[in-house]
């Protein structure tokens, strides 16, 4: 089995595009650089493409995979240097390469890194946010009421699904975190909650205006976390 | 953060309002550009399947000098965070401010659209009259088949656009730019304007009505305005504009794949239906012409999927082998053609065969009525023996869901026609098990659909009283009772949007005064069942002291002048006169491919001989 593996930015509106959309979107750019999909079978015969982890509607990326099936090799160029009138405005092709490997790309993902600023009602002092972002990943327990349609809610300690949380810095009444989190089917949790775990725990409204960003998406390699391609 | 994405970040499909899809322009603006905006009164989703709406965008953003940008009707949650943030409605290339525009030109395709245009002005902060806006607010013009009836809008919109809108756009645009080189009002454009065929500036004629509200007289103000508004065509269809990029919508939108327009016009004269008047003379694109825009446009897209449009695609001369073609080259590259409108014959259900080797869909067909003798009055020229003979070969060849489309309330309907609905679903399950069990597949699904029937402008019926909501009502239970097979489905319109849309349809300038009423009441949406409010309506014309069945429920005589007589559509009012006559006796009106039927568009429009009389 063949596939293709391409690394794409998700920037600008965009981040507005949702899931569904941005499969047929990525369905008819692929059919017009006329390369060799393989398609399903069947009457209604589509090409088989996967993305790495989804990505909610709003939040833009500069870390995005997806990968469809090919039946043979071809020149990568044709991805990476497609020309930029192809695609919808905001995305953009990366890199991209063959990959033989059966586990579907969704099954290799660990982890994501994000990028989130958060609008304050004043400046904090960037050592004080750093204190509280301490004390609050020192903690055994970070609880997250999950709200399900038509279920009871459920209650999940999430502090394990954390990584990392840096502060990059304080200024101009604006916060902004890296968050690192685990993602895919082993463990996920997304960077929002982590914001609103930590918004309740300082005490401080960080969730009035916030703006996403994913940096990458990682697997795992000899034990470390490696960006996909 | 910017106020549209506090807007975006709190609604549904928020992809709706940003633009920047594949193959839609992105201009540097400039002082001397023209600023265009096309909008259309309905969400993305609706606007971005019409072909015309993308024709007009392409046409216009070839030129240099011109920027032409969309616009939709925002859907109910998106207003709502607009008003709260206090956003005017934006363009979605460059995020523009309506007001800002020369131009905002709406697309009319429905009635029950019309509240919306009221509600995009509103969201603009432009007054809705015409006469209330000045010379540094956009132009709001208005083309499409609904400004065949342009005077429940005359004094909405300040220009129409009557028939083909490729080239008199241009016009208009030209004609502005020259304006306003020497000092533009907007009085001086309107009446410069007026004077280009096929435009017309209600605000240059007065009405006067007799006292039992019919029109007394339509006349220009001023006398160098013309007294008829002859509409535009392009006489040269094959080679007239097509845009070689068409944009790759977000979202689901209703007709998602690319489109061709393979031929203008209809033969069939049926009399019920107005794109068949209005449209004529039929005008086709030829073979290598369709051929090769296909593949440009395939090749600009990705689409998956084409159709071949037009009011009656299987009736184009060479459509065997554009669909043979079609398939031969495209069928490796895993792409569906669909055609719309499918004839009840043999010849569709073997080019179905041929296009069925990709991809397999559930089947439509419009008998439209019940009956032969119904069927011979609105002049559809099939037969019991067709529809039979064509289900057979169907349900033989492995389909097993067919929808057959039927209106209500046509003329000289009764509940025999109405029965005939029920009887002919009913066979339609015979015929299927009458099918060699090996062949047919499945369960047979019969879906009986039913429109109520709208008498429009233009037509052979545009004399005729509408039926009212209990009569479609009384129809409808009536058909429900008749129908007791479990394997045919009855799906109908609502009664109450039909007589609204009746209404508008039919309407004279006082409707303007309803329609802001209504909107001030709360109407918009009116297409969308969760948001139709028939009460408010009937408020509405209360409070105005209008009695609706004026306009709709009342049969005109041939003396009344009717509001949409000052408009020339080519076909003449002698012919539908004609036309009309006939269908009381029943009698068939032949194709017009076979001899000319005398509507008069060749006389007043072509000045010619039309396609039909020129190939025969």
């Amino acid at each position: 089995m063949l596939k293709v593996i391409v690394k794409y930015e998700k920037m600008g509106y965009s981040k507005y595009l949702g899931h569904l959309e941005m499969v047929t979107q990525i369905e008819r750019i692929l059919r017009r650089l006329d390369l060799p999909l393989e398609y399903s079978k069947g009457y209604n015969p589509r090409p088989q493409i996967s993305f790495a982890a989804p990505l909610a509607v709003g939040v833009s990326s500069v870390g995005e995979y997806f990968e469809v099936k090919v039946t043979e090799e071809f020149d990568l160029d044709r991805i990476t240097k497609i020309d930029e009138s192809f695609l919808p405005k905001g995305i953009e092709f990366v890199d991209a390469e063959f990959s033989t490997n059966s586990k579907s790309i969704m099954a290799l993902v660990k982890s994501s890194t994000y990028i989130i600023y958060s609008k304050t009602e004043k400046t904090y002092e960037e050592g004080y946010i750093r204190e509280k972002v301490k004390e609050f990943l020192d903690q055994q327990e970070v609880n997250w009421v999950k709200i399900r349609k038509k279920k009871k809610p459920i209650t999940k300690n999430i502090i394990g699904l954390i990584n990392n949380v840096l502060v990059m810095n304080t200024s101009n009444d604006e916060i902004i975190f890296r968050v690192d989190v685990k993602t895919g089917s082993a463990g996920n949790l997304k960077p929002e909650i982590v914001l609103e775990k930590f918004s309740e725990f300082a005490g401080i409204n960080l969730l009035n205006e916030v703006e996403i960003q994913r940096l990458e998406i990682f697997k795992e390699n000899e034990d470390k976390l490696v960006p996909i391609i | 953060m910017k106020k549209i994405d506090k807007c975006l970040k709190n609604v549904q499909n928020p992809s709706r309002y940003i633009g920047g899809e594949v193959n839609s322009y992105n201009k540097k603006v400039t002082d001397e550009m023209v600023r265009f905006a096309l909008a259309f009164p309905d969400i993305y989703e609706i606007g971005m399947s019409y072909l015309g709406f993308q024709i007009l965008y392409n046409l216009k953003n070839e030129r240099d000098d011109i920027f032409c940008e969309r616009v939709f009707s925002p859907w109910t949650d998106m207003e709502e965070e607009m008003r709260k943030n206090d956003l005017e409605l934006f363009t979605l290339e460059s995020k523009t401010p309506l007001r800002a525009m020369d131009f905002v030109a709406f697309t009319l395709q429905y009635e029950l659209s019309y509240t919306n245009i009221l509600n995009m002005l509103n969201l603009s902060n432009l007054a809705l009259r015409a006469k209330d806006r000045g010379d540094n607010d956009p132009i709001i013009l208005a083309g499409g088949p609904n400004a065949y009836n342009p005077e429940p809008l005359a004094e909405i919109v300040d220009l129409f656009v009557i028939g083909e809108g490729e080239e008199v756009n241009l016009e208009i645009i030209d004609l502005y730019k020259e304006i306003k080189k020497n000092g533009y009002s907007k009085d001086k454009f309107l009446e410069k304007v007026a004077k280009i065929e096929g435009v017309y500036v209600p605000s240059l004629y007065s009405v006067t009505y007799h006292e039992d509200g019919t029109i007394k007289a339509f006349r220009p103000k001023k006398d160098f305005v013309k007294e008829k508004i002859k509409k535009r065509i392009i006489k040269n269809f094959d080679k007239s504009y097509f845009p070689e990029k068409v944009i790759v919508p977000f979202q689901d939108v209703v007709h998602d794949r690319g489109m061709i327009e393979i031929f203008r016009g209809c033969t069939k004269g049926c009399r019920f239906c107005q794109a068949g008047m209005l449209y004529r003379p039929i005008r086709e694109r030829s073979k290598e012409d369709i051929l090769e825009k296909i593949e440009t446009i395939l090749n600009n897209t990705g689409f998956e999927e084409f159709a071949l449009s037009s009011l009656s695609t299987l009736d184009h001369s060479e459509i065997k082998s554009v669909v043979h073609e079609f398939i031969e080259k495209y069928e490796d590259r895993k792409i569906g053609l669909s055609l719309p409108s499918l004839r009840l014959d043999s010849f569709a259900v073997d080019l179905l065969k041929e296009i069925q080797k990709v991809r397999k869909t559930g089947l439509t067909f419009a008998p439209e009525a019940g009956t032969q003798r119904l069927r011979d009055v609105i002049n559809k020229g099939v037969t019991e023996e067709n529809l039979f003979s064509t289900l057979e070969e169907v349900f033989s060849n492995g389909w097993n869901r067919v929808k057959l489309y039927f209106m209500l309330g046509l003329p000289t309907e009764t509940y025999e026609d109405i029965k005939g609905i029920a009887e002919l679903g009913e066979e339609a399950v015979e015929t299927y098990y009458n099918v060699d069990s090996k062949k047919r597949k499945g369960r047979p699904q019969i879906t009986l659909s039913t429109a109520n029937f709208v008498p429009k402008p233009f037509t052979p019926f545009q004399w005729f009283g509408q039926n009212t909501v209990e009569e479609f009502n009384e129809k409808h239970e009536y058909l429900k009772s008749e129908i007791k097979n479990s394997k045919i489905t009855y799906n109908y319109h609502g009664s109450w949007e039909s007589t609204i849309e009746g209404i508008i349809a039919r309407g004279d300038r006082r409707l303007n005064e309803l329609l802001i009423k209504a909107y001030e009441l709360g109407c918009k949406f009116d297409g969308w069942r969760e948001h139709f409010d028939y009460d408010l309506w009937l408020q509405a014309f209360e409070e105005l002291n209008i009695d609706s069945n004026f306009y709709n429920t009342r049969t005109r005589d041939y003396e009344e002048i009717l509001p949409w007589d000052h408009l020339d559509c080519g076909v003449s009012k002698e012919y539908l006169i004609k036309e009309n006559e006939q269908a009381k006796q029943g009698n068939y009106t032949d194709d017009c491919r076979d001899h000319c039927t005398n509507c008069g568009v060749n006389i007043q429009i072509i000045g010619g001989d039309c396609y039909a009389k020129s190939n025969s």
